[in-house]
């Protein structure tokens, strides 16, 4: 339970992960080749690949690749790894809340008329209500 | 929201018919007056834009004369189809309660640990807190006739506490705490390549560190994801106990229920909503 008298915190759905056999082969392959690019990524930088043009250009590559595979690694992990949990939450007010009557659909006239109206009323205090 | 009858004030669509049907519609009035005021509710109001207005202007009589009782399930129907359908949406998860059938009057009553839902033959739904809110919406779909509902699960459809598993996605974890091994072993090395390699000093730290700090944040990432899954997993358990799915203990307001009584459980059935919160 969470704290005594409401709901809020309570878990609502809980789903184990999924892991799926081609998500399990997925991130098992893409995780040893993450390693092997970090490895490559070290070892050329600690030995000098990055002196010389070409080899500066495949150390960049290789350390772009480095993170988009993380990227794809996390990805997996964060859809089929991890369980479907479902918290009941405080709905906060939003956007849609604020016109809740048809008729308040288009806001209040500000434009025309209406502001001069509005000025003339600021300036002369014995202007028509 | 613990009120009982839905009246026109939220934006709650299709919500109107069903929750509004009128006790009797069998009031001995002639057939032929009620056509008639019916052809003048036709004139009278455009129901194709029909607005609040128009309802706030329509007369109790004329919203009798334009309900037609018929084109709504009620009864016991609707509330065999509102029981499969909440069924069903149960086993989804996508409500969390159980169901009973009382009879005397005849109707569907869904609980939590902390909020209940009674449904009426007539389409009215009473009670509070998250139920109410997530029954509301069957109801109103049950009564209609081009809605169907599938057969729904002949087993107890929440899990049994002892099924929800703990710790899923093991695989995962070792296979993100392999990467995050290898970044800050590699981090670790960049270190040491600056005095044994000749590594560029600034070079081998910036590297350095940007490594060790990638494979510190993915373990961390995998303690959090590793304790709250045993906390949550934990607090599931918790939940499907109270509501007494491994034990014949049913909430105690179920009884006031049972006897005709409405259970006020001390609370506001405050508006809350449910959110996808993964991770």
């Amino acid at each position: 339970m969470s704290s005594g008298n409401n709901s809020y915190g309570d878990i609502h759905r809980y789903e184990p992960a999924r892991e799926s056999t081609t998500a399990a082969i997925a991130i098992v392959l893409l995780t040893v080749l993450e390693i092997v690019l970090v490895g490559m990524f070290s070892y050329g930088l600690a030995t000098g690949w990055g002196l010389e043009e070409f080899g500066n250009m495949y150390l960049g590559g290789l350390l772009s690749l480095v993170f988009i595979d993380l990227a794809f690694i996390l990805l997996l992990y964060r859809k089929e790894f991890l369980p479907d949990v479902m918290i009941v939450k405080k709905r906060r007010r939003k956007w849609e809340d604020l016109y809740i009557r048809e008729e308040d659909m288009y806001g209040t006239e500000l434009g025309g008329e209406g502001a001069w109206e509005n000025v003339k009323r600021a300036v002369y205090p014995y202007y028509k209500r | 929201m613990a009120d009982s009858r839905s009246s026109a004030d939220g934006p709650d669509e299709g919500d109107g018919g069903a929750d509004d049907a009128p006790e009797s519609t069998s009031d001995g009035s002639p057939d032929r007056s009620l056509e008639e005021l019916r052809a003048q509710v036709d004139e009278k109001y455009d129901f194709d834009d029909f607005r609040p207005e128009d309802m706030a202007r329509m007369t109790p009589e004329e919203w009798e004369a334009a309900f037609d009782p018929d084109t709504w399930i009620t009864g016991p129907e609707l509330l065999d189809r509102v029981e499969a359908d909440l069924k069903n949406r149960v086993a989804n998860r996508d409500v969390f309660a159980r169901l009973e059938r009382f009879a005397d009057p005849d109707r569907v009553v869904a609980y939590s640990d902390e909020g209940y839902a009674v449904v009426y033959g007539d389409g009215t739904v009473e009670g509070m807190g998250t139920v109410l809110r997530d029954v509301k919406p069957t109801v109103a779909l049950c009564s209609m006739d081009d809605y169907e509902v599938s057969d729904p699960p002949a087993e107890e459809t929440l899990p049994d506490p002892l099924d929800v598993p703990e710790g899923s996605g093991e695989l995962g974890n070792r296979m993100l705490q392999a990467v995050a091994g290898v970044q800050v072993l590699v981090g670790l090395s960049m270190f040491a390549a600056i005095p044994l390699l000749g590594l560029d000093t600034l070079l081998g730290i910036v590297v350095g560190t940007g490594f060790l700090v990638i494979g510190l944040l993915l373990f961390l990432l995998v303690a959090n994801a590793r304790l709250s899954d045993r906390f949550r997993a934990e607090e599931y358990r918790n939940r499907l106990r109270a509501v007494g799915i491994d034990s014949d203990e049913r909430p105690a307001f179920l009884d006031d229920i049972e006897r005709g009584q409405l259970p006020d459980l001390e609370e506001e059935g405050a508006e809350s909503e449910s959110n996808e919160n993964t991770a």
